[in-house]
């Protein structure tokens, strides 16, 4: 088997994991001054990016044994991988990703709005329906390339060609996210490095491994 | 008082949050061949390319961690700023010690951003402007973190410090303009003994009581 190369896709890594509970959220990092006339001021001092946390399912030794080795793999400085968000998986309209999976067409962005809070797309099935809460992912610019995650903040319906309407997404949009990039739809994804000090795989007893938990956060290279 | 963009002047009147990001410039020199090395770090997320007196900036992410509050002031005292980078960026360490940094230019801007689209709203201000005067590295010990190279960057007035780089001779003096002879004599004038009609001036000696008194009949 060749060397894992970094960031371990989504298939190397997120798949495996027994999922018992997770969180995907933005962070957010203000600067707070609530006045004493009752105003509530805030300044953004940090950046969007998406982190969360997975807490693992009890898992016999034998099931965790093969996560172990991934695990410390990724404890290692420079360590990346891909996670996704295991609650939306596909378009909440498309269970399973049937429709999209059976179109031919290739689902890029159309362009990006220039308030860079929209994009619109293309090469979607006809009518096809995005929904508020449906997250996508693309990659761009190169050395290394960034992968971009976004969430719709509306809903939105592709026409008869495929193509939708501008729709207001989730963190705003960066530099460098061009027209004619392919999007995904199934399995959004971004990268995402361990947050030091917070994976384990918990502890055994008996005949079971509990308590595993992993702390992460989106990175862009 | 700042002059703000009219576009910021908006924006701050909104009163709908701000989003400052701050901006720092190196022009370190290539160890090698002296060429300039210009680096940028800026703490938001992504490389992102800034116009700043026209030409465009790229500005690494991340890798700022933060600086010392800077204090306005009148007069010409040199002040000194910390600025902290992360030993953790690979472009710090390049930066600061693959290239020479020794009273390297360095500029802070400061850029005010959208909190919705996270874009400039107008071009950088410039809040410092200086020289690299030290850069030691600190690596955390273990079970610590926040390894930080700090750049302690002095203020423009540390160019008032400089002694004068030219001298008085004649060498400086053609480096200036070839042809100027003004100081040809320079470095041995009171060296040599002169004759002022029959009295010998001897060298070193006092002047006033050599030279002739004006009226005198020695």
């Amino acid at each position: 088997m060749a060397l894992m190369t970094f960031p371990l896709g989504l298939t190397q890594f997120f798949d495996l994991l027994p999922i018992g509970k997770c969180t995907f959220d933005p962070t957010e990092a203000l600067d707070l001054a609530e006045t004493a006339g009752g105003e509530v001021l805030t300044a953004d001092l940090g950046t969007a990016l998406w982190s969360g946390q997975i807490d693992l399912a009890l898992m016999e030794h034998h099931e965790a044994a093969p996560l172990r080795p991934l695990l410390n793999l990724l404890r290692r400085a420079g360590a990346s991988f891909m996670v996704a968000d295991a609650t939306r998986p596909w378009p909440r309209r498309d269970p399973g990703g049937v429709v999209l999976r059976a179109s031919t067409g290739t689902p890029a962005i159309l362009a990006v709005g220039g308030s860079w809070r929209e994009l619109s797309l293309k090469g979607l099935p006809p009518w096809y329906a995005i929904s508020a809460g449906d997250l996508i992912s693309f990659a761009y610019g190169s050395s290394p390339t960034r992968f971009a995650l976004h969430e719709c903040v509306g809903d939105a319906q592709a026409a008869a060609n495929g193509e939708t309407p501008l729709i207001e997404v989730n963190p705003p949009i960066r530099p460098g996210a061009a027209a004619d990039t392919a999007v995904q739809l199934i399995w959004p994804r971004c990268k995402a490095v361990l947050q030091p000090g917070t994976a384990s795989l918990g502890a055994s007893v008996h005949t079971i491994t509990s308590e595993g938990t992993l702390r992460w956060t989106q990175t862009l290279r | 008082m700042r002059s703000y963009a009219p576009a910021e002047i908006t924006h701050l009147q909104a009163r709908a949050g701000v989003r400052p990001r701050l901006l720092v410039w190196i022009v370190a020199k290539d160890r090698e061949t002296g060429d300039p090395f210009p680096v940028g770090f800026w703490n938001g997320d992504d490389t992102e390319e800034f116009t700043i007196a026209a030409v465009a900036r790229s500005y690494n992410p991340t890798a700022l961690l933060g600086m010392d509050d800077i204090t306005f002031e009148t007069g010409l005292k040199v002040r000194r700023i910390s600025i902290w980078l992360a030993t953790a960026a690979t472009e710090v360490i390049a930066a600061v010690q693959g290239y020479d940094v020794r009273l390297a230019p360095i500029e802070v801007h400061r850029v005010l951003t959208d909190p919705l689209t996270h874009r400039p709203i107008a071009a950088p201000h410039r809040i410092w402007k200086g020289w690299v005067d030290g850069a030691p590295r600190v690596t955390p010990a273990k079970g610590l973190s926040r390894g930080r190279v700090s750049i302690t960057a002095a203020s423009a007035a540390m160019a008032l410090t400089r002694g004068l780089p030219g001298r008085y001779s004649d060498e400086a003096m053609r480096l200036r303009g070839g042809d100027d002879r003004l100081f040809r004599y320079a470095d041995i004038s009171g060296k040599v003994p002169i004759y002022w009609g029959e009295k010998r001036l001897e060298t070193g000696a006092s002047k006033d009581s050599v030279l002739p008194k004006l009226g005198s009949r020695a």
